[in-house]
C-alpha cells in the first residue's frame, strides 16, 4: 500500500502504521480514509496529499 | 593499501588559501610570483609543514601542490621545462611530512584543469594530451599512490586527462587508482555547461576509483548533485567542498562555514548519502579537517544501492539507452547517404545548414542524432570532425558517429566531449576492423552498434544473426575489454516491400532475432534501422509500416531505433485497418489465401487519403501562426514570441489576438491545472507569455479596446500584509482578459469603497490571511452596503471557510458574496459572473463534512515535570546567523509541493522524480546560492527566557517586576487542552517559558515584489515562497537552539520527517495558529523581547512586519505537542 505525503507540512501517512492521532488503525489504505480525515499535524484536507513512491 | 580500502577516506584541506595564511616572504616565489607550485622547489619545508598540519588533524591522503603543474599552466611563468622536477618535488614534500607524522598516509597526485577549455576549441586534443601525459608521467614516476583529476570544468578536458592517465600507466607498466572530481557552478552545471549526469555518463566507462565534486560551493550547494551520484554512481563518491560560499567582506574574501558546521554537513552526506571520500577545498583549514575527522569517527557511510543506467551524453546532458518509454530514437536525417537535403548542404559546405538538420530532429523528439558524412568526393574525416564539433557545442542530445573508417571515427571521438555511440562495426573482414574500433571505443569510453554481418555476408536466418552477435560479443567483451552494455546489436532489417519471396519472412525473422539476442546476450542492447523494412513502398504507406514495425520491435525488446523522429506515428493513433495490413505483411499472414499480404497492403494504401504529418514550426509546416501562439502559451515558451505576434498582426487585429487566441489558450491552461495535468509554476509561465504578448500588442489597441473586459478591484484588507494569494489572483485574472486594479495590502474599507466607485468595477475581490481579517471582512459588509455598492464581492484567504462566508458575510451585503478557495476559484467566479450565474456561497450544514479533530482523546498533563534552568533571564538579540545554517532545516516537501505547487498530479512516480531531480531541485539550490550571494537573507532573532506560572487558562509571565498575562483558549471537547497547562502554577512552584521573534529580514520580500512588478510571475512565486520556508526553517532552527540551551535537546529528530512530527521534547506554538489564534498576544511578546531592535514591527492588527517573520512561545513540557482548539 502506498504512502501519502501532505503537501502542506510534509507529514507522511503510512498505511502500515495507521494514524493514532485520528484513531485510524494500521492497515487502512489512504483511499479508504474517511472524507473528513485531516492531516494530524497541520489539519490539511485529503486533497492536499500526494501519492509517495 | 589500507587507507584506500577503508570505509571513509579523509583527504586534506585547502592549499592555496592556507599558503596565504602562512605569510611566506615574497622571495619564496622568486621570479615566479603567483606560481604556488614553484614553492615545492623553493620552500619545500613550508609545503611539508602544511601537509604535516593536515596529517596531525587526521588526513589520510595528502594532495600534492601540483594544481597548476602541467606545462600549459607553468608556461605562463616560463617554467614549462621543469614539469618533472616540480611534480617530483611536490610528491617528495608530501612524503617528508608522511614519514614524520603518519607513515600510513598516502600521496594523491593532483592534476588541475589548466586554464584552457578544449570544448570551446581553446586547445586541440593532442596538445592538451601531451601536457597531461607529461604531468601524469612525472607524478606516477615520482611515486604518487593515486591520481586525482580535480576541479574539472570542461568535460572534454576530463576525457583527455582520463585517456592520458590510462595510456601513461600502461606505458609505464605502473597502475594507480584514478579519482575524478568535478566542479559544478552556481548554474548547476560545469563551467562549459555539462550537468552531472552528462559528466558521469562520459566518465563511467573508464575504470576510475571514484567520482565526486570539489570547490565552487560549500557542502549544501552540492546536495542535489551528491544525491544524484549517490543514487546512480556504481562506485565511491567523493565530496571535497569549500568552507561555504565565499563572500567579500571589507575587501577580503572570507569563507564563512566554520569547522564544526562544515563537519556536521559533511557527516550528513556520509550518513545519508553514503559519501565515502571527504575533504576540504578552498577556505578549509586543519581545524576543519580535525572537526571532520572527529565527527566521522565511528561513523559508517550509508548503505548505497546505486542504480546505474548505461547512457550516452552530449556535452550538456545524458540520455539513458534504455528509455522509460522505449525506444531510444536516433534521428537519421543527418546522413549524406540517406538524405538528399543533407547531402546538398554538405556539397555546398553549408555546415550551419547541416547543423540545422540536427536541431530540427532534436525538436522533433529525437534522443540522439546519427551523423554520417561519407560521400564520394568529400573528405569524410574533415567533414565529420567539423560537424561533430558543431553538434557537440549546439545540441542538447548526444551524437552517433556513423562511419566505418577507423581514422574518421577516432578523430570524431577525440572531438566530442560527451559519450558517443559508434555506428557501426561488423565481422565482414574477419574481425580486423572490429578489433580496431572496439579498442578505440574502450580507449575513449564510447558505445558501439554491431551489425550481424560476418565473412559470409549479411546474416539472414535467426540462428545466424544470433551466432554472429555472439561471436562479436565474445570478441568485444572477452578480448577487447568492452562491457555488454557498451554493445547495441543491430540484427538487420530487410524490406518486405519488394515482393522478393526470399524476404517475405525477413521482418518476422528480425523480430525473433531481437528476442533471442536479448535473452542470450543479457546486458547488451539492440538497435535497428527501421526504415529499411519498407524500402520500395509509397512514402505514406512507408510511414505507417515503419511505425507499426517499430512498435512490434519494441515489444520484442528493441532498445534503440534509427528513424525519422518527425515521422513516427504512435501505435494507438494508427487506425485498425492500417495496423492489420501492416501486421499481416510483417508476419507474412494471409487473410485471403489468394492474396499476398503485400498486395493487400499496397491496395489498402493506394485507396487512402494522405495521413497528416507531425506539425513542426518550420517552412514546410502545416501549423498556422494562430496554433503556434496557443502552443506557446500552453508551453510557457517565450522564444520568438514577438516575431510571431508581428506575423499575427498582419492577419488579425490586436484585440482579436487577445480575445480569440490568448485568452482561450490561458483558459485551457486553467482547465489543465484543474485536471491535475499542469502544475502551478507552469501556469505562471504561461501567464508570463500572455502578459508579454499583451504588452507587445497594447500599442495596437484602440482606446476602448484597452478598457474592455470585466473590471475587478483587488485588495488585502486592513491590518493584513499578506499578498501572495491576492497577487496570484491578479496574475491569473489579468491574463485571462480581465482588468485588475490591485490596491495592495492593508487597505481600509473606505479606500476600497472610494476606488470601487471611481473605477466603476464589476466585482470586488478581498483577501486576507489572518483570522482577524475574516472578522474585518465580516464587519465591513454593512459598510459596503451603506455606500450603495451592489457588485459581487469575492472573498479569499486562509482563515476563511465556506461556512463563515455563508453565515457571517453573505447576510450583510445585498449583492452576491462568494467564497473563493484560490485564484482558480476566483477565475471560475468571473466566468460565472459573465454568464449571469454567479450566486452567493451557501453552506449546507447537513451535506457538509465535519473535519476530524486529530489529537489524543484523553490525556492527563503531568504536574511534576522538571523545570529546566535557563541560561539567562530576559531578552537577547542574535544577529550573526548564517543563512546556510538554516538551509538544512528547510521543509523541502512543503516548499516544493505546497508552496511552489509541484504536486504529483497525474505524473507517474518516475516522471515526478525526474521533475524534482532535473528541474525543481537545481532551481532550489540556485535560489539558495543566489540569496546568499546577493545578501537577500538576514536571519536575526529576538528571544528570551522568563519566569512564569499558569493561572487557569492564562500564563502569567514575569519580567523584571512586571507581569504579562497570556490568556490561551481551551479545547471545548476532551481532552480540553490549553497551552497554559504545560506550565506549573504558582503553587506547583512556577515554571520557565521561552519566546522568540525570528525574521529573515525585509530584503527577500522586497526583492520578490520587484519580480512581481516586473511581471516575472514564476520567479516571484519561487522567491517569495522560498523566503517563507527559510523563515520557517529559522523558527525550527532556533527552537532547536533553545532546546539545547535548556538541556532538553537529547531527543533528536530523525531526518526532515522527524521535525514534521515533532520528534523532540516540547513544542513551540506560533501566535495566530490554531492553539493560540489571538494575535493580540503579540503586544506582550513585543514588550518582553523588543524585536524592534531587529527591525520587526507590528501593524494595527498585531501582524508582524516584515512579512518573512515568525513568532512563538516555546513549551518544554514533555507532553507538549501541537493541538487545535
Amino acid at each position: 500500500m502506498k504512502k501519502y505525503i501532505c503537501a502542506n507540512c510534509g507529514y507522511v501517512y503510512d498505511p502500515e502504521k495507521g494514524d493514532p492521532m485520528n484513531a485510524i488503525p494500521p492497515g487502512m489504505a489512504f483511499a479508504d480514509l474517511p472524507e473528513a480525515w485531516v492531516c494530524p499535524m497541520c489539519y490539511a484536507a485529503k486533497s492536499q496529499f500526494d501519492e509517495l513512491d | 593499501m589500507g587507507v584506500l580500502n577503508g570505509k571513509i577516506i579523509v583527504f586534506d584541506g585547502a592549499c592555496g588559501t592556507n599558503l596565504q595564511r602562512m605569510h611566506l616572504p615574497a622571495s619564496a616565489w622568486g621570479r615566479y610570483a603567483g606560481c604556488n607550485e614553484y614553492l615545492n622547489l623553493s620552500a619545500p619545508d613550508a609545503i611539508s609543514e602544511l601537509h604535516g598540519a593536515f596529517l596531525a588533524a587526521g588526513s589520510m591522503v595528502l594532495e600534492t601542490n601540483t594544481f597548476g603543474a602541467s606545462d600549459i599552466v607553468l608556461a605562463e611563468y616560463g617554467l614549462q621545462d621543469r614539469v618533472e622536477e616540480i611534480n617530483a618535488a611536490a610528491v617528495e614534500c608530501a612524503r617528508v611530512a608522511i614519514r614524520r607524522h603518519q607513515p600510513d598516509a598516502l600521496v594523491a597526485g593532483a592534476v588541475g584543469p589548466t586554464t584552457k577549455l578544449p570544448s570551446l576549441g581553446h586547445i586541440p586534443f593532442e596538445e592538451m594530451a601531451r601536457s597531461f601525459s607529461g604531468q601524469i608521467r612525472a607524478l606516477v614516476t615520482a611515486g604518487a599512490d593515486l591520481l586525482l583529476i580535480e576541479t574539472c570544468q570542461d568535460l572534454q578536458q576530463v576525457k583527455i586527462a582520463l585517456v592520458c592517465c590510462f595510456e601513461e600507466m600502461e606505458r609505464l607498466g605502473k597502475s594507480v587508482p584514478v579519482m575524478v572530481s568535478l566542479t559544478v557552478e552556481n548554474t548547476g552545471t560545469m563551467l562549459v555547461g555539462s550537468d552531472v549526469a552528462a559528466a558521469a555518463a562520459a566518465i563511467e566507462p573508464f575504470p576510475v576509483f571514484s567520482i565526486g565534486l570539489n570547490c565552487a560551493t560549500g557542502p549544501e550547494g552540492m546536495k542535489s548533485h551528491i544525491r544524484y551520484l549517490s543514487r546512480r554512481w556504481p562506485g565511491r563518491v567523493s565530496c571535497i567542498p569549500n568552507a561555504g560560499m565565499p563572500q567579500v567582506i571589507d575587501g577580503r574574501t572570507v569563507y564563512p562555514l566554520a569547522p564544526e558546521a562544515f563537519a556536521a554537513q559533511m557527516k550528513a552526506f556520509v550518513e545519508e548519502e553514503g559519501v565515502s571520500i571527504v575533504g576540504g577545498c578552498c577556505g578549509t583549514t586543519p581545524e576543519h579537517i580535525r572537526c571532520l575527522a572527529k565527527a566521522l569517527s565511528g561513523v559508517s557511510p550509508a548503505q548505497r544501492r546505486p542504480q546505474w543506467e548505461p547512457s550516452l551524453s552530449s556535452l550538456y546532458q545524458a540520455v539513458e539507452i534504455r528509455q522509460e518509454i522505449p525506444p531510444l530514437l536516433i534521428g537519421e536525417r543527418a546522413n549524406a547517404n540517406g538524405s538528399r537535403r543533407f547531402r546538398d548542404l554538405l556539397l555546398a559546405d553549408d555546415y550551419p545548414g547541416a547543423l540545422k538538420v540536427a536541431l530540427e530532429q532534436q525538436e522533433d523528439g529525437a534522443h540522439a542524432v546519427d551523423l554520417c558524412t561519407a560521400y564520394a568526393g568529400r573528405d569524410e574525416k574533415a567533414d565529420l570532425v567539423a560537424l561533430t564539433r558543431l553538434f557537440a557545442q549546439s545540441l542538447k542530445i548526444p551524437t552517433v558517429i556513423d562511419s566505418t573508417g577507423p581514422d574518421s571515427i577516432e578523430a570524431a571521438l577525440r572531438t566530442h566531449p560527451g559519450r558517443c555511440l559508434v555506428n557501426s562495426v561488423n565481422l565482414e573482414d574477419g574481425g580486423k576492423n572490429l578489433e580496431r574500433i572496439c579498442r578505440m571505443a574502450k580507449k575513449y569510453g564510447a558505445a558501439v552498434i554491431a551489425l550481424t554481418i560476418n565473412e559470409k555476408g549479411m546474416a539472414m536466418s535467426v540462428e545466424e544473426k544470433v551466432a554472429t552477435a555472439r561471436a562479436i560479443h565474445d570478441l568485444a567483451v572477452g578480448r577487447y575489454g568492452l562491457r555488454p552494455s557498451d554493445l547495441l546489436f543491430d540484427v538487420l532489417t530487410f524490406t518486405v516491400g519488394s515482393g522478393d519471396p526470399s524476404l517475405a519472412d525477413a521482418a518476422k525473422t528480425t523480430l525473433a532475432a531481437i528476442r533471442y539476442v536479448k535473452a542470450e546476450l543479457p546486458g547488451t542492447f539492440t538497435s535497428l534501422g527501421v526504415s529499411n523494412v519498407s524500402f520500395g513502398l509509397s512514402p505514406r504507406s512507408r510511414r505507417v509500416l515503419n511505425s507499426v514495425f517499430l512498435h512490434e520491435a519494441v515489444e520484442a525488446g528493441l532498445d534503440a531505433a534509427i528513424v525519422d523522429a518527425a515521422k513516427v506515428l504512435p501505435f494507438v493513433r494508427i487506425p485498425e485497418e492500417d495496423r492489420r495490413v501492416c501486421l499481416d505483411l510483417i508476419y507474412n499472414r494471409r487473410k485471403d489465401p489468394q492474396v499476398s499480404p503485400l498486395a493487400d497492403f499496397v491496395r489498402h494504401f493506394s485507396d487512402k487519403k494522405e495521413a497528416g504529418s507531425k506539425p513542426s514550426g518550420r517552412e514546410e509546416s502545416a501549423q498556422s501562426p494562430e496554433e503556434r501562439l496557443s502552443e506557446k502559451v500552453v508551453a510557457g515558451d517565450k522564444d520568438g514570441l514577438e516575431d510571431l505576434l508581428e506575423i499575427l498582426l498582419t492577419r488579425r487585429p490586436a484585440a482579436a489576438i487577445i480575445n480569440e487566441l490568448l485568452v482561450p489558450a490561458m483558459r485551457h491552461v486553467g482547465d489543465l491545472f484543474g485536471r491535475g495535468e499542469m502544475l502551478l509554476p507552469f501556469v505562471l509561465q504561461s501567464a508570463e507569455v500572455v502578459r508579454q504578448s499583451v504588452h507587445h500588442l497594447e500599442p495596437h489597441l484602440a482606446g476602448e479596446e484597452r478598457d474592455a473586459g470585466r473590471k475587478m478591484l483587488l485588495a488585502t484588507v486592513a491590518g493584513d500584509v499578506h499578498d501572495i494569494g491576492k497577487n496570484l489572483v491578479d496574475i491569473l485574472l489579468s491574463n485571462n482578459g480581465y482588468k485588475v486594479y490591485n490596491l495592495g495590502i492593508k487597505v481600509p474599507a473606505e479606500t476600497i469603497i472610494e476606488k470601487a466607485l471611481e473605477y466603476a468595477v464589476d466585482v470586488i475581490g478581498l483577501s486576507g490571511l489572518l483570522v482577524k481579517s475574516a472578522i474585518v471582512m465580516q464587519e465591513s459588509m454593512p459598510q459596503y452596503a451603506a455606500a450603495g455598492l451592489t457588485v459581487p464581492i469575492l472573498l479569499g484567504g486562509a482563515a476563511l471557510t465556506e461556512k463563515f462566508v455563508a453565515e457571517c458575510c453573505v447576510p450583510g451585503y445585498p449583492g452576491p458574496v462568494v467564497y473563493c478557495a484560490d485564484a482558480f476559484a476566483g477565475l471560475a467566479a468571473m466566468r460565472a459572473l459573465e454568464s449571469g450565474t454567479l450566486a452567493s456561497t451557501r453552506y449546507d450544514a447537513g451535506a457538509a463534512v465535519q473535519p476530524l479533530k486529530p489529537g489524543a482523546r484523553s490525556e492527563r498533563i503531568s504536574r511534576d515535570h522538571p523545570v529546566p534552568v535557563p541560561p539567562f533571564l530576559g531578552a537577547r538579540r542574535v544577529t550573526d546567523i548564517g543563512a546556510e545554517t538554516l538551509f538544512p532545516y528547510i521543509n523541502e516537501q512543503a516548499l516544493f509541493r505546497g508552496r511552489w505547487g509541484y504536486r504529483r498530479g497525474k505524473l507517474s512516480a518516475a516522471e515526478y522524480d525526474r521533475l524534482i531531480r532535473e528541474k525543481v531541485r537545481p532551481m532550489y539550490e540556485g535560489l539558495q546560492r543566489r540569496t546568499v550571494e546577493e545578501g537577500l537573507l538576514r536571519p536575526e532573532v529576538a528571544y528570551g527566557y522568563f519566569r512564569c506560572f499558569s493561572d487557569g487558562d492564562t500564563l502569567v509571565v514575569e519580567d523584571g517586576g512586571k507581569r504579562h498575562a497570556f490568556p490561551f483558549p481551551r479545547q471545548s471537547a476532551p481532552p480540553h487542552l490549553c497551552i497554559a497547562d504545560y506550565f506549573k502554577s504558582r503553587e506547583e512552584g512556577g515554571d520557565v517559558v521561552s519566546f522568540f521573534v525570528a525574521t529573515v529580514g525585509a530584503r527577500i520580500g522586497e526583492s520578490a515584489h520587484e519580480l512581481f512588478s516586473a511581471d516575472r510571475y514564476h520567479d516571484y512565486l519561487m522567491l517569495h515562497a522560498f523566503g517563507v520556508e527559510v523563515a520557517d526553517a529559522l523558527a525550527e532552527y532556533w527552537h532547536e537552539v533553545i532546546r539545547g540551551e535548556l538541556g532538553i535537546g537529547g531527543q533528536k529528530p530523525e531526518g526532515p520527517g522527524g521535525y514534521v512530527v515533532q520528534e523532540y521534547q516540547g513544542s513551540r506554538y506560533g501566535f495566530g495558529y490554531p492553539s493560540c489564534p489571538d494575535l493580540s498576544a503579540h503586544k506582550a511578546v513585543f514588550e518582553l523581547l523588543h524585536p524592534g531592535e531587529i527591525g520587526v514591527t507590528l501593524t494595527e492588527a498585531m501582524e508582524m512586519v516584515p512579512e518573512h517573520t515568525t513568532s512563538a512561545i516555546v513549551a518544554h513540557h514533555p507532553q507538549a505537542k501541537y493541538f487545535a482548539v
